[in-house]
C-alpha cells in the first residue's frame, strides 16, 4: 500500500476556504475570553486582597478573640512586650482612713487600654508592641485636674468624670497621639466616681450634693454640653469636707433590672439607700438606718445587686433589700440583716462582694481587722438576723474578691494572702484557708482570672518595688504555703492589681507606668506593625498578581497580530 | 524549512517590526501547511467539521508560541504534535461521552461523502482511531514509527503494531469490499 494511494486520498477532501480568516477571527474570539478570564480573575483578586486588608484591620481594632488565655499552666511564660509612660500615677484613690494611695488597674475594651491619671485620659492600642517597647498613646484627652477615677467604656464611648463634669470620648477618636475633644460634656455637679452605663444611659452620682443624674448616652456631639435626662435628689453630705468624703468612700451608683441605687450618708448619723426608676428617675423606695457612732462614711458605698437583692453596709451592719421593695418611693424594712460582733464606733467594712450566691463581707475596723464572713444571698426575710455560714479570722486590712470556687482574702498589711473555699464551711464555723501566699509588701486586692490569682503589692512604706505576682488558683488544701507561678519583671511603685484580657495583663504604677505582659507570641488580634505587613503582604500580593497579567496580556498581544501587522 | 532568524529589538519600533515579520511568517507558514494538515486530519478524524477544529485549534497554539516554534529546527514537527495531541485529547473525551450515550450517532461522516470514489478512504473507515492515525502519520505524511509514537503519546513499537494491523485491515478491505 504506498504512500501515493494515501495522497490520492487525501487529495479528495478540499481544504477548508477562508481558513486564514477564521484563524483570525478565533484568535480574536479567544482573546477576547481570556481578556474576560483576566479581567474577572484580577476582580477575585482585588476582593481578596480588599477583604483581607479590611479584615487585618478590623481584627486590630475588634481584637478576634485568641489565641491561648492566660492559665496556671502558661501564666509563668508571661513577659514584659510594652510598656508606656504617664504624665503622673494612674488612677489614685485615697482612702480616708489608711491613708494610703492606690492605683486603679486600666480600663480594658475592644483591644484598646484606657487609663485616667490626675489630668488626662490615654488610651493605647492594646497590642501596639511585642517586643517590650516604649508605646506611644493612640490619642489622649484633657479632662482637666482632680484625682481620677477608672474610666467607663460602653458601645464604643469613654466616659470619665473629672471633678463633677463627665466627659464623653468616642473610643475611635484618633491614632497616633493626637488629642481628641469630647463628644460631648454635662455638669455632675460633685461626682467623682466612675460613671455606670446601662441600657442607654448614662449615670453619674455626686455624693457630696446628693444628685443623681442621668444622660442619654447619645445626647449630643461636636462637644457640645449635655442637659441630663433626669436628675435625683438623695441626702447631700456636710459631715466631712465634701472632697473627702468623695474620696473616702467612693459612692458609685448601681444599676440593676432598671433600678439605679445611691448610698446616701449624710450628717444626721442615718444612712441611707435610695432607689430610682432607671429609665425616669422616679424614687421607688428608700431605706433609711441610724447609725450612731457616726463612722458609716469610711465604709463601702456602693451598693452589690445579686439574686433580686441589694446589699450595702452601713458602717457596723450589712443590710439585704429586696429590689422590688417597694414602688412607690415609700420606706423599705431590710430582708436581712447582720451586725458585727460587739458593734462599736469602729467597725466598718468594704463594700460587700458577691459570688455564687454567696455574700462576703470583710472587716478593716481596728477590732475586727481582717475578719471575714460569708452568708447566703438568700439568707431570710422579714428583717432576720441573719448568721454567717463561716467566718475567718483573717491577717489584716484588705478586700476580698472572689471567683470560681475560691475566696481570696488581701490585706495590705499582713502581706499574707488566704485562700478559702467557697463551700469551706458550714453552721458559722471558722475555716481555715487551703493555702495561703507571703508577698514580700502588702497586697491590698487581687484578680482571679482562669484560675490564676492575680496581685499588686505596694512597695511597702517607701511605695518602691510593688510587683505583679500569679498564683495557681489551686496551691493547695492544706492551708501550705503557695509559692507564685510568676512575678513579674518589672517593679514601680505601688502596682495595681491587672486588667486581665484573654492573653495579656496590664497594670499602672504609682510611679506613672503603664506595664503591658503577655504570652510569648500569642498575642490577641494582630498589633500595629503585624497590621502593616499584612497590607503590606496584600499589596505587593496584588501588584504581583497583576503584573503576571500584564506580562501575560502583552505576550498574547505580541503573538497576536492582525493579517495588517498590528496588533489588535 | 528554514528556521527564521528573529533580530533582539531594541526599541518599541524594533519590537513592533519584529512583530510584524513573525506576523508575516507566520502566515507564510500557515498558508504552506495548513491545506496538507487539514487533509491529514480529514483521514485521520474521519470527521471534516472535526478536522477543521483540530487544524484550527493547533495553528492558533502554534501562533500563540510563534516567537518560539519559528525558531525551532521544525516547526512542523511541532505543528503535527500539537494536532495529533488535540485529536488524542478530543478523542477521549469522545469516547467517554459516547460511553456515557444511549444512541450513539456520527454527525458528519467525511468518509460518507467520498468513499465510494476511493477505496484507500472506504478502507480507512474500517480502522479504530489510533490506528488511522498511525497509519495515516507514518503511511501518508512519511514519519517514521517514533516520530509518531511520540505525536501519539505512545511507544515506536506500539505505532508499528497499529500500523501492521491497520494495513492488513485495509488490504483485506479493499480486496473484499462490501
Amino acid at each position: 500500500m504506498s504512500q501515493d494511494l494515501f495522497e490520492r486520498a487525501a487529495q479528495r477532501f478540499d481544504p477548508p476556504v477562508g481558513a486564514w480568516e477564521g484563524l483570525g477571527r478565533r484568535r480574536d474570539r479567544k482573546r477576547r475570553n481570556q481578556r474576560i478570564a483576566s479581567a474577572v480573575l484580577a476582580l477575585i483578586i482585588a476582593v481578596v486582597a480588599i477583604g483581607g486588608l479590611f479584615s487585618s484591620f478590623r481584627r486590630g481594632v475588634h481584637h478576634e478573640p485568641a489565641s491561648p488565655t492566660i492559665t496556671p499552666s502558661n501564666v509563668s511564660d508571661l513577659k514584659l512586650v510594652w510598656s508606656a509612660n504617664l504624665d503622673s500615677p494612674a488612677s489614685v484613690v485615697t482612702n480616708n482612713y489608711l491613708h494610703v494611695a492606690w492605683p486603679f488597674p486600666p480600663t480594658v475594651s475592644d483591644g484598646v487600654v484606657y487609663v485616667e491619671t490626675d489630668t488626662t485620659l490615654y488610651a493605647f492600642d492594646a497590642t501596639c508592641s511585642a517586643g517590650g517597647a516604649t508605646c506611644e498613646p493612640l490619642w489622649v484627652a484633657d479632662t482637666g485636674t482632680g484625682f481620677s477615677s477608672p474610666p467607663t467604656v460602653a458601645d464604643g464611648v469613654v466616659y470619665v468624670t473629672r471633678v463633677g463634669r463627665l466627659h464623653a470620648f468616642a473610643a475611635d477618636c484618633g491614632t497616633s497621639g493626637v488629642t481628641c475633644t469630647s463628644s460631648w460634656t454635662a455638669d455632675t455637679g460633685r461626682a467623682y466616681g466612675s460613671p455606670v452605663v446601662a441600657d442607654g444611659i448614662v449615670y453619674d452620682y455626686d455624693a457630696v450634693d446628693g444628685t443623681v443624674y442621668a444622660f442619654k448616652v447619645k445626647c449630643a456631639t461636636g462637644g457640645a454640653t449635655c442637659k441630663p435626662l433626669w436628675t435625683a435628689p438623695t441626702t447631700p453630705t456636710t459631715r466631712q469636707p465634701p472632697l473627702a468624703v468623695a474620696r473616702v468612700g467612693y459612692f458609685l451608683p448601681a444599676v440593676s433590672g432598671g433600678i439605679v441605687y445611691a448610698v446616701a450618708k449624710a450628717d444626721d448619723r442615718i444612712d441611707r439607700l435610695y432607689a430610682f426608676d432607671a429609665g425616669t428617675g422616679k424614687r421607688l423606695w428608700l431605706a433609711e438606718t441610724p447609725h450612731p457612732h457616726g463612722k458609716s462614711i469610711d465604709s463601702g458605698n456602693t451598693p452589690v445587686v445579686a439574686g433580686g437583692l441589694v446589699f450595702v453596709d452601713f458602717g457596723d451592719t450589712l443590710y439585704g433589700f429586696l429590689a422590688s421593695c417597694q414602688t412607690d418611693g415609700g420606706m423599705c424594712d431590710p430582708a436581712w440583716t447582720w451586725s458585727f460582733p460587739g458593734s462599736s464606733p469602729g467597725s466598718h467594712a468594704m463594700s460587700p462582694v458577691v459570688a455564687g450566691g454567696v455574700v462576703y463581707l470583710k472587716s478593716f475596723s481596728s477590732e475586727t481587722a481582717g475578719q471575714m464572713y460569708a452568708f447566703p444571698v438568700n439568707c431570710g426575710t422579714g428583717g432576720v438576723t441573719c448568721n454567717p455560714t463561716w467566718t475567718a479570722a483573717d491577717d489584716g486590712w484588705g478586700g476580698v474578691v472572689a471567683g470560681g470556687d475560691l475566696v481570696i482574702s488581701t490585706s495590705n498589711s499582713a502581706q499574707v494572702l488566704d485562700a478559702y473555699p467557697a463551700s469551706c464551711a458550714t453552721g458559722g464555723s471558722t475555716c481555715e484557708p487551703a493555702w495561703r501566699a507571703t508577698t514580700p509588701t502588702g497586697a491590698p486586692s487581687a484578680v482571679i482570672a482562669n484560675g490564676v490569682v492575680f496581685v499588686g503589692t505596694d512597695g511597702g512604706v517607701s511605695r518602691i518595688g510593688g510587683r505583679l505576682y500569679a498564683f495557681p488558683a489551686f496551691c493547695g488544701t492544706n492551708g501550705g504555703e503557695c509559692q507564685p507561678a510568676w512575678t513579674s519583671s518589672k517593679s514601680g511603685g505601688w502596682m495595681s492589681p491587672p486588667a486581665v484580657d484573654g492573653s495579656m495583663l496590664f497594670t499602672t504604677t504609682g510611679d506613672g507606668k503603664l506595664y503591658a505582659f503577655g504570652l510569648g507570641g500569642a498575642q490577641r488580634g494582630l498589633s500595629s506593625s503585624q497590621r502593616h505587613d499584612a497590607a503590606t503582604f496584600y499589596i505587593v500580593a496584588a501588584i504581583l498578581v497583576g503584573a503576571l497579567l500584564l506580562i501575560r496580556g502583552r505576550r498574547r498581544a505580541i503573538t497576536a497580530l492582525g493579517s495588517d501587522g498590528k496588533a489588535r | 524549512m528554514d528556521a527564521p532568524v528573529r533580530a533582539v529589538p531594541e526599541s518599541a519600533a524594533a519590537e513592533r517590526a519584529a512583530m510584524a515579520e513573525d506576523q508575516r511568517t507566520f502566515e507564510e507558514f500557515f498558508r504552506g501547511e495548513y491545506d496538507r494538515l487539514f487533509r491529514a486530519l480529514c483521514l485521520v478524524t474521519g470527521s471534516r467539521p472535526e478536522a477543521e477544529e483540530i487544524m484550527q485549534d493547533s495553528f492558533l497554539k502554534v501562533w500563540e508560541r510563534w516567537e518560539r516554534v519559528a525558531l525551532m529546527e521544525d516547526p512542523k514537527g511541532f505543528l503535527y504534535r500539537v494536532a495529533m495531541n488535540a485529536f488524542r485529547s478530543r478523542y477521549r473525551s469522545t469516547a467517554r461521552a459516547l460511553r456515557r450515550t444511549v444512541t450513539l450517532t456520527r454527525a458528519d461522516d467525511a468518509f460518507g461523502a467520498v468513499e465510494d470514489r476511493d477505496v484507500v478512504i472506504h478502507a480507512l473507515r474500517t480502522l479504530i482511531p489510533q490506528q488511522r492515525a498511525a497509519v495515516v502519520l507514518t503511511s501518508l505524511l512519511d514519519y517514521s514509527s517514533e516520530e509518531a509514537g511520540r505525536m501519539l503519546g505512545m511507544k515506536a513499537a506500539t505505532v508499528r503494531a497499529l500500523t501492521t494491523r491497520a494495513r492488513a485491515s485495509m488490504r483485506q478491505t479493499m480486496e473484499d469490499p462490501r
